[in-house]
């Protein structure tokens, strides 16, 4: 047999391949077509009304300008940021915490508890929106002091998503811990020095998952914060000029908003976005 | 440096199955016991039992003065060394030996000094800056050892250190283990499933079956007079060769027969026999494969058999036959003193007549497994469920409902 035969690709492999690509590339165009178009209006500066075509004629600053300091919406993008970094530290907190004692430890009624849980998170979150709002009316953490309020829900209910952080753990050997445990370390010791720098992937995953559920959060933000505009955050905020009042007026500065919204994420995920891939498959597949 | 007690230990999980039966041992300081057994005999948990990762069901354990039972393993003073060496993989070499010191809030030239002079003692001085992945597995196991004797514990626990080495390798480190134990003079208890490893290393030898001590005694008592059938086919390869024998009384001195041969036994069964209310007429007849002599055919007293397999092993001739009453018999043959001729012969015959050495004769009870001259001798436990652990115990209780069902 020739070399030439190990190396080079048949006709037919290469036809398909490109016909591959073209759909890819397809695909992704496809896909960018709305936040392309989302950046055309955030900067187009002729009328802030809906428009049928797609590249500016004018363009501007001012519609973010015109963000900031006419409308709340800086109000609202820091009750975002605060919730959403509240919620990464508290619930990567209680769900590495939560599926270590689920991974490691034998108790009575641990199937229990896992079992519950799993079928807890079945039922869509809205069924006990308002349940959740009284109790939270209660406390007096609603309208005006809905940022704790919603701080208080996604964190709450945030050690049922333990699934992929205990299925990562369940891939590191016991005898580690146990190891440790003879070495003279407690059991926080043992999670904090010998398991927390081992799962540095599922870290990292948990926290992106805490930060972007809140910042993209419409139900409970809406229903919490009752209609009491500054304690909004970004998503209830920009979706209220997309009335039918509004939406002539304020459609490019929705867009200039929605741009702006999407930037802490991006950063997020690019900066961690090794670690991510990681994440995910390292606890998903084994567990 | 302590004494460790275990009084009527017992382990019985959850589901009901129990690993570890009414465990009775007494290991003496700076003493070196293996606990060895097939696997899911229970020596694995005892281990864990004494370091703490395993709750007691019942007894009790005591390391030095103190009752541990209910102890934290980081409270107990023990070290441990696991089978797959649990190095933590983000931590440098010097690091691992390090934790259980930092933890104890040594200072830090304190920790410095020990470390290396563990590194020393186990020669792994230039790999202090690695992690653990860049080590081999000897390596690794090295520095496991490393992270447990630097902190000079009272006792020392290894849990079948060297099962993940090869073959070459695990005598090294089986050397190396010995040497290390007359360096750092402390107490050890070492679980194997290999008996090469328990006979070399131990002391004394605790041998385990189904949750239940058979004997505990040196190597020697151990292999010259096992307590019970199953300890004799346990300990030496290959196995021990048993016959059916017939006991008989004649002047006052016993004698056994097999297959028409007689066997005089050896005094000290004699007088523990002599000892005995009753002695059973049918016993099985114990004798090791090097302990069985070839002899001229028709030799009186002999036992002729028709050879199956031979095996050279280079040393030795191993000899598979079969006696005429039908009996599985395997020889050991000593080859230094034979000729190549005569080894060629050896392994080309189709009979052969063999003696048995009585001095070294064993007997026991057909009936539950003891020896009959070995006083205070266990049973061999009827074998009630097969389960091996307590989640095959689970399964197996769960397959059980439905068919009953």
């Amino acid at each position: 047999m020739s070399k030439k035969k190990y190396t080079s690709k048949s006709g037919k492999e290469r036809t398909v391949r490109i016909i591959i690509y073209i759909f890819l590339t397809l695909l992704c165009v496809i896909w960018l077509i709305p936040f392309i178009y989302l950046i055309f209006q955030a900067f187009r500066g002729e009328s802030t009304s809906m428009v049928t075509y797609v590249i500016p004629k004018q363009w501007t600053f001012d519609n973010f300008i015109f963000l900031f300091e006419k409308t709340n919406f800086g109000h609202w993008y820091l009750n975002t940021l605060i919730i959403a970094l509240f919620n990464a530290v508290l619930q990567t907190v209680i769900v590495l915490c939560v599926a270590y004692a689920l991974s490691r430890m034998r108790f009575k009624g641990r199937k229990l508890i896992m079992n519950l849980m799993l079928v807890l998170g079945m039922f869509p979150g809205f069924l006990s929106m308002i349940a959740t709002y009284f109790i939270l009316k209660l406390f007096g953490l609603t309208s005006e002091n809905a940022v704790p309020g919603l701080i208080l829900i996604y964190a709450a209910s945030s050690g049922m998503g333990y699934y992929i952080a205990k299925g990562f753990f369940d891939t590191i050997p016991k005898s580690l811990d146990e190891a440790a445990r003879i070495d003279g370390a407690s059991r926080a010791r043992v999670f904090f020095r010998i398991i927390m720098p081992m799962a540095k992937p599922i870290i990292i995953y948990t926290i992106m998952m805490a930060f972007i559920a809140p910042w993209g959060d419409f139900m409970y933000a809406s229903l919490i914060t009752f209609g009491h505009e500054e304690a909004y955050n970004v998503a209830v905020g920009l979706y209220k000029w997309l009335d039918k009042e509004h939406i002539s007026n304020y459609f490019t500065i929705f867009c200039a908003g929605g741009l702006l919204v999407s930037i802490p994420i991006t950063a997020l995920f690019m900066s961690l976005q090794k670690y991510y891939v990681e994440g995910v498959t390292g606890g998903a597949v084994k567990g | 440096m302590a004494e460790v007690k275990l009084r009527n230990v017992k382990k019985q999980y959850e589901n009901g199955f129990v690993a570890v039966h009414d465990f009775n041992l007494e290991i003496k300081d700076k003493e070196f016991i293996v606990l060895v057994g097939p696997s899911g005999c229970g020596k694995s948990t005892t281990l864990r039992m004494i370091a703490g990762l395993e709750d007691i069901s019942g007894g009790e354990i005591m390391i030095g003065e103190n009752v541990v039972n209910d102890m934290e393993p980081k409270d107990r003073d023990i070290a441990m060394v696991f089978q797959n060496y649990a190095l933590y993989p983000h931590m440098s070499v010097y690091e691992n030996i390090a934790f259980g010191l930092r933890l104890r809030r040594l200072p830090n030239d304190e920790i410095h000094q020990k470390v290396v002079e563990a590194a020393e003692i186990l020669g792994i001085t230039e790999l202090l800056g690695r992690k653990p992945k860049q080590l081999s597995g000897g390596q690794r196991q090295r520095v496991a050892i490393g992270r447990a004797i630097v902190r000079i514990p009272k006792v020392f626990l290894m849990d079948e250190p060297l099962s993940n080495l090869d073959a070459k390798l695990r005598n090294q480190m089986r050397a190396e283990i010995i040497l290390l134990r007359e360096k750092i003079q402390t107490t050890f208890v070492y679980v194997t499933h290999d008996q090469t490893e328990a006979m070399t290393l131990g002391d004394r030898i605790v041998i385990m079956k189904d949750g239940y001590v058979m004997q505990v005694g040196t190597p020697q008592e151990l292999f010259n007079h096992p307590a019970n059938l199953f300890v004799a086919g346990f300990i030496g390869t290959p196995q021990m060769n048993f016959f059916d024998a017939q006991l008989k009384k004649d002047g006052g001195k016993y004698y056994a027969t097999v297959e028409n041969a007689r066997i005089e036994l050896p005094q000290h069964i004699n007088d523990a026999l002599a000892k005995r209310g009753s002695v059973p007429e049918k016993v099985t007849l114990g004798v090791r494969p090097e302990n069985l002599i070839l002899c001229a055919d028709g030799t009186a007293n002999s036992i002729a058999a028709e050879i199956k397999v031979t095996e050279m092993m280079g040393s030795e001739i191993h000899i598979h036959a079969a006696s005429a009453e039908g009996k599985d018999v395997i020889l050991r043959v000593q080859i230094a003193d034979m000729s190549d001729e005569e080894q060629l012969d050896l392994i080309k015959r189709k009979t052969f007549s063999f003696t048995l050495r009585e001095r070294t004769v064993n007997i026991f009870d057909p009936e539950d497994g003891r020896n009959l001259a070995v006083e205070n001798a266990v049973p061999v436990p009827k074998k009630a469920e097969t389960a091996v652990d307590a989640d095959e115990f689970d399964k197996k209780k769960k397959k059980d409902k439905k068919s009953k069902k």
